[in-house]
């Protein structure tokens, strides 16, 4: 027979404390963001958004994590100014990203994830920071 | 002593999608739903691509030298989720190619996504190992 638990908070056997999600662990944080737009388009534990500069991305989080550093994030961007076509020519060097500054440093804050985007550097291009339509991102550890 | 519930699905009350537990920090709760990922894909993107191990991906599609488009089993619910993923290439005896892979996602659709490898110059180029993860909500 199949069981159907129905609730809308689950805590440990004291109240008060976390359960195990046994040998997994969900997700405490992502975000779907047009970094073109400056527009925040899905998120998850992310209470606003601030545009550092161009492909420098500050995501405050409305819960923080416990620690900056035992955490992990991960990002990945599209190359499109448009959301659909990807770039040509010259614009069309893989695009990088990643967790915390790349042309300027940043501390990591457990109360942020921060986000750059920039061509990467090639013969085609410079490496430097670009915003780009897709920006996402996604953060795992322990809540404060 | 430990207690432990058995149960083989959990529902909310208020909203049937939507159930908080307690964070680690014992003084704020997290959306389950959210933290989930609702689709994930292990694939080999080389030859005829192919997916290794998944979560709600129901097929690959080969569009072409490095780009590839996943049709999810069960759709989200709307175009605004969050996709990342990674890839490399290898060569034919297995030693990773020098010229790096990257990967980019895109979510154009709720029922698809696009994810893209390419080498440092911008071409697309074939990945063989490469995962995708992605959250956000289900229809």
């Amino acid at each position: 027979m199949t069981s159907v638990l129905n609730v809308d908070t689950i805590a440990d056997k004291a109240g008060t404390g976390p359960v195990a999600l046994t040998k997994q662990e969900a997700a405490k944080f992502w975000a779907s963001y047009d970094a073109v737009a400056n527009s925040v388009l899905g998120s998850f534990n992310q209470s606003s958004l601030t545009d550092v500069a161009t492909g420098e991305h500050a995501f405050t989080l409305t819960n923080a994590f416990s620690s900056a550093t035992d955490r992990a994030a991960f990002t990945s961007v599209f190359n499109s100014i448009n959301g659909s076509a990807k770039d040509a020519g010259g614009d069309r060097a893989g695009p990088a990203a990643c967790i915390g500054g790349m042309e300027n440093f940043r501390a990591l804050s457990a109360s942020e994830v921060y986000v750059s985007s920039a061509y990467q550097a090639r013969a085609e291009s410079d490496g430097a920071a670009r915003d780009y339509k897709a920006i996402y991102c996604t953060a795992i550890g322990d809540l404060a | 002593m430990a207690s432990i519930l058995k149960v083989d699905t959990i529902t909310g009350v208020t909203t049937a999608g939507s159930i908080a537990v307690t964070g680690e920090g014992n003084s704020t709760t997290t959306n389950l739903q959210q933290g989930l990922a609702k689709c994930w894909v292990n694939f080999n993107g080389g030859g005829t691509a192919a997916i290794g191990d998944s979560l709600n991906a129901a097929s690959i599609t080969d569009q072409g030298t490095g780009n590839y488009k996943f049709t999810f089993t069960a759709n989200m619910g709307n175009t605004d989720f969050c996709a990342t993923g990674t890839a490399k290439e290898t060569d034919s005896t297995g030693a990773v190619n020098n010229n790096g892979t990257g990967a980019m996602c895109h979510s154009h659709s709720a029922s698809t996504v696009e994810f893209i490898s390419f080498s440092p110059d911008g071409n697309t180029r074939d990945c063989t190992i490469a995962g995708l993860d992605i959250k956000g909500d289900l229809a």
